[in-house]
């Protein structure tokens, strides 16, 4: 007898916790009807206990269907809770609130990203009673909503669907598919005066003429053509919606101007484009300096003691210099090239004015400093030494009347040295500041090919 | 023997100043005991009646109090939910000629008050709202709050912020934990208990926050970068370029935004609502997408596969009160080796497709998530990556047999 009790209980439990997750809202509610109901909170002490005055509840139902539970907290405050998924809802909410009738009562309860439900109150019809403990409320509404989020995969596919079709009504009606569209156009938000590698992005919209005289913008402009409507092909800036920045890299420039170009999607011969000349006046800096010592750690491994970390030297740099005419303007303007011949990386390529300030820092890192020292020792750590400042050698081209290049090449200062443990002892040594690095200047033919 | 009788006469000198001092701190004790923090009786000490202060330990009655009238109608004769003992309120408009708008508070019998809460003003002229405050202190425990929440009947607050400002109450965005309701008529403590009162609290502070959150939308407009940029993603070099020091103040400088930037090599972004998650999608919280050549990777998508991904893709449930992420998120960060690892997936499951030379569309995606599903999106932006040519470019900041990202990812999921 006794295995066939255990496998009738396992049996019913299996099919009790198949159909609680099974059922919507909607199938439970159908047992349930406005009303007073009899509000169980729960205490400090985690037990539940009953509130003196019954909750009013009214039920919105569309058919079958239940899109609203009107819970009168108290008799006084409105919470109007609102189905998760209409047509096959596992809660209603309100807020942060969720509302679930399970078996028959409710749960009013938190929910968190854990997929976790944290009971605040139990509403149970008129005369009925409550005698279950939190943890067991908690459970069970989490597994019946966890269950039901899995059930709910049609009616949230129609959600999905009716969401779709309304997105894709409003597509169409603001798209250029479909309409008779006399031309295209490309219409600036604002242009910064100042065109050059950095600069501030150049703001773009697209209007569209259609047949019948109406005017369509992109959104930016206060329309809302999609801008999935445009094949953008720009030149010299960055390939994007909205708004252009300049390219960093001088040879994506090579005609020293930004070329904005669009092709609707829908008809190919309708095309648009704005070409900006570049100014080449913004003052650049470039970093190259060693690392400090205190991020020495991330560049190799280091044991650390009381002494501070040694900084790391700065690259060396060769930066070439050629002067060309711009070719929309015909004004004078430096090609440089900046190649990093440690690393044997290309760091940049810039097109600037000859008066246009070109930074380049390829410092020393300063060195960590000491730390305090140790009980049994007398003295504080030694700061780290700082790290030698890069050799530069600039390659000017003869054509090469004026350039503006400033090269910080510094070592690094040394770090300071710790404190002793005790005042009686002695700070420990400061760290050597790194060398200098060398700038060499030479005048020989550049070849730059950009 | 005698060192002993001065040390005994001493001790019981202090025995009767402390239980003078105990008489004395009945002031304020209401608020006190229910908030269990607020530490009122120094001050009642400094400003109450010594003499009275015997009598009102057993409860004064301010019966009287109740034939007064005031503008407000809140003068009278309260009772406390969790400490049922009389105490008075008194609304006083005007003080010397001035207009003042206090809540005097009494529970002992004694000419000046042993509390002077501070009405509110705004908004009660705008919303209605009878909310009264008083800073004791700077700490959060100093800070005593009531709200009317129906004719004759305020909810005590405490809250968990420390000061900013003596002459304001404590943020909207504070937590305010209702510890004791106080009433006129004792039968009122049948409909309003504390969470009732907490229930009616948080809705008078939904419509402030409502309010105050069109106000401060109206503030964030003054600023370009929000203004040209909500419902969309700003990217930069770092995320030094997108922090700011103030809350509502986003005033990074566009001009440190980028549209392009090398593949593998830092990036960070940050996104700005239109309004925030909490208002626009309640009980959801963030997801970002990552869509480049055709690929798709979803953070917690990502999140339910494996334990790998749980470990590493903490979920989104910050911010959502706030028109823009306090901290800007990165997809890679190489100075300090912290990456995403949705966007680290996005770059093994597309790694065959890269070529070096070529420029490709990341689409970013930041979704207000609810139930496993992405609900709708709440900003959007699409920045270019190159994969720079070269030994020591993206290939190397991809690839490299012990640092690439890549290389990390597969290294890892390998394990």
């Amino acid at each position: 007898m006794k295995p066939l009790t255990i496998i009738v209980t396992l049996f019913l439990l299996f099919v009790s916790t198949v159909l609680l997750g099974q059922e919507s809202q909607n199938e439970i509610l159908k047992n349930f009807a406005s009303g007073q109901y009899n509000v169980y909170k729960l205490n400090s002490k985690k037990k539940f206990e009953k509130v003196k005055k019954a909750w009013p509840i009214e039920f919105t139902k569309n058919g079958s269907n239940v899109s609203k539970v009107l819970v009168k907290r108290a008799g006084i405050l409105d919470e109007l809770f609102q189905a998760d998924i209409p047509g096959y809802p596992a809660y209603f909410a309100f807020k942060n609130f969720r509302l679930s009738f399970i078996k028959d009562y409710a749960v009013y309860y938190e929910w968190n990203g854990k997929q976790q439900a944290k009971t605040k109150y139990v509403l149970v019809k008129s005369g009925g009673s409550f005698n279950e403990n939190f943890e067991s409320i908690n459970k069970d509404v989490a597994t019946y909503a966890i269950a039901t989020f899995k059930n709910q995969t049609g009616a949230r596919a129609n959600v999905k669907e009716a969401k779709a079709e309304l997105a894709e009504a409003e597509r169409k009606g603001n798209s250029l598919e479909d309409k008779s569209v006399l031309k295209i156009e490309i219409q600036l938000v604002s242009k910064p005066s100042i065109i050059s590698h950095f600069s501030e992005a150049i703001k773009y919209g697209v209007v569209a003429t259609l047949k019948d005289g109406n005017i369509l913008k992109t959104p930016n402009l206060g329309g809302k053509i999609p801008w999935d409507d445009f094949i953008l092909s720009h030149e010299g800036a960055s390939n994007t919606i909205d708004e252009v920045r300049v390219d960093e890299n001088a040879a994506n420039i090579p005609n020293d101007m930004i070329k904005l170009k669009i092709t609707s999607k829908y008809h190919n011969s309708l095309k648009a484009s704005k070409s900006i000349n570049t100014t080449n006046n913004l003052s650049i800096q470039v970093n190259q300096n060693g690392f400090w010592g205190w991020e020495r750690h991330k560049y190799m491994t280091v044991f650390q003691g009381v002494d501070g970390q040694h900084a790391g030297r700065a690259d060396n740099l060769v930066v070439k210099v050629k002067t060309v005419s711009h070719k929309q303007t015909g004004v004078k303007i430096n090609k440089i090239q900046i190649y990093n011949t440690t690393d044997d990386k290309l760091v940049a390529q810039y097109k600037l004015l000859p008066s246009t300030e070109l930074i380049i820092n390829a410092k020393g890192g300063q060195g960590d400093s000491g730390k305090k020292g140790r009980k049994s020792e007398n003295k504080g750590g030694n700061g780290g030494n700082g790290g030698a400042g890069g050799k530069v050698t600039i390659i000017k081209d003869p054509s090469v009347s004026k350039c503006n290049i400033t090269i910080n090449n510094n070592g690094g200062r040394g770090g300071n040295g710790g404190a002793p443990y005790y005042s009686s002892g002695i700070k420990g040594n400061s760290g050597v500041s790194g060398d200098n690095g060398k700038i060499s200047n030479q005048v020989k033919t550049v070849t730059l090919n950009f | 023997m005698k060192k002993q009788t001065v040390f005994t006469a001493i001790l019981s000198a202090f025995l009767m100043i402390g239980i003078s001092n105990t008489a004395n701190a009945q002031f304020g004790k209401k608020l006190k005991a229910a908030s269990g923090a607020i530490k009122l009786g120094k001050k009642a000490k400094k400003s109450s009646n010594k003499s009275s202060s015997r009598k009102s330990k057993g409860g004064s009655s301010f019966s009287s109090f109740n034939s007064e009238t005031d503008e407000m109608s809140i003068t009278g004769e309260y009772f406390g939910l969790k400490d049922s003992r009389a105490f008075g309120f008194r609304f006083v408009k005007e003080a010397e000629g001035k207009i003042v708008n206090e809540l005097h508070y009494w529970e002992k019998k004694a000419e000046e008050p042993q509390l002077k809460l501070q009405l509110k003003e705004s908004y009660f002229t705008k919303h209605q709202v009878k909310l009264f405050f008083k800073w004791l202190s700077a700490s959060a425990s100093g800070y005593v709050e009531i709200i009317e929440v129906s004719p004759g009947v305020f909810a005590q607050i405490k809250s968990d912020r420390t000061i900013n400002n003596y002459d304001s109450p404590v943020p909207l965005d504070a937590t305010r934990t209702v510890v004791d309701v106080m009433a006129k008529n004792k039968l009122d403590f049948d409909t309003w208990d504390i969470e009732t009162a907490q229930a009616k609290v948080d809705m008078i502070l939904t419509t402030l926050k409502s309010a105050n959150s069109d106000k401060v939308k109206k503030k964030l407009m003054r600023f370009e970068v929000y203004k040209n940029y909500k419902g969309k993603i700003a990217f930069a070099k770092g995320t030094n370029y997108l922090r700011n020091q103030k809350s509502n103040q986003p005033t990074e400088k566009e001009t440190n935004f980028v549209t392009k930037r090398e593949l593998g090599a830092t990036l960070a972004f940050k996104p700005y609502f239109e309004q925030p998650l909490a208002a626009s999608h309640p009980g959801s919280w963030f997801n970002i997408t990552y869509e480049m050549l055709g690929e798709k990777t979803d953070r917690e998508v990502l999140r339910k596969s494996s334990t790998k991904f749980s470990k590493n893709i903490p979920q989104i449930d910050k911010d959502q009160e706030k028109f823009y992420f306090w901290y800007p998120k990165v997809t890679v960060n190489t100075s300090n080796n912290i990456a995403d690892y949705a966007f680290l997936e996005l770059l093994r499951k597309t790694q065959d497709n890269l070529k070096a030379g070529q420029t490709y569309d990341l689409k970013v995606t930041v979704w207000a998530f609810k139930d496993g599903e992405n609900i709708d999106p709440v900003a959007t932006g699409t920045v270019q990556l190159e994969y720079t040519p070269g030994e020591n470019g993206t290939k190397k900041l991809l690839f490299d047999p012990i640092k690439g990202w890549i290389t990390v990812l597969e290294d890892y999921l390998d394990e």
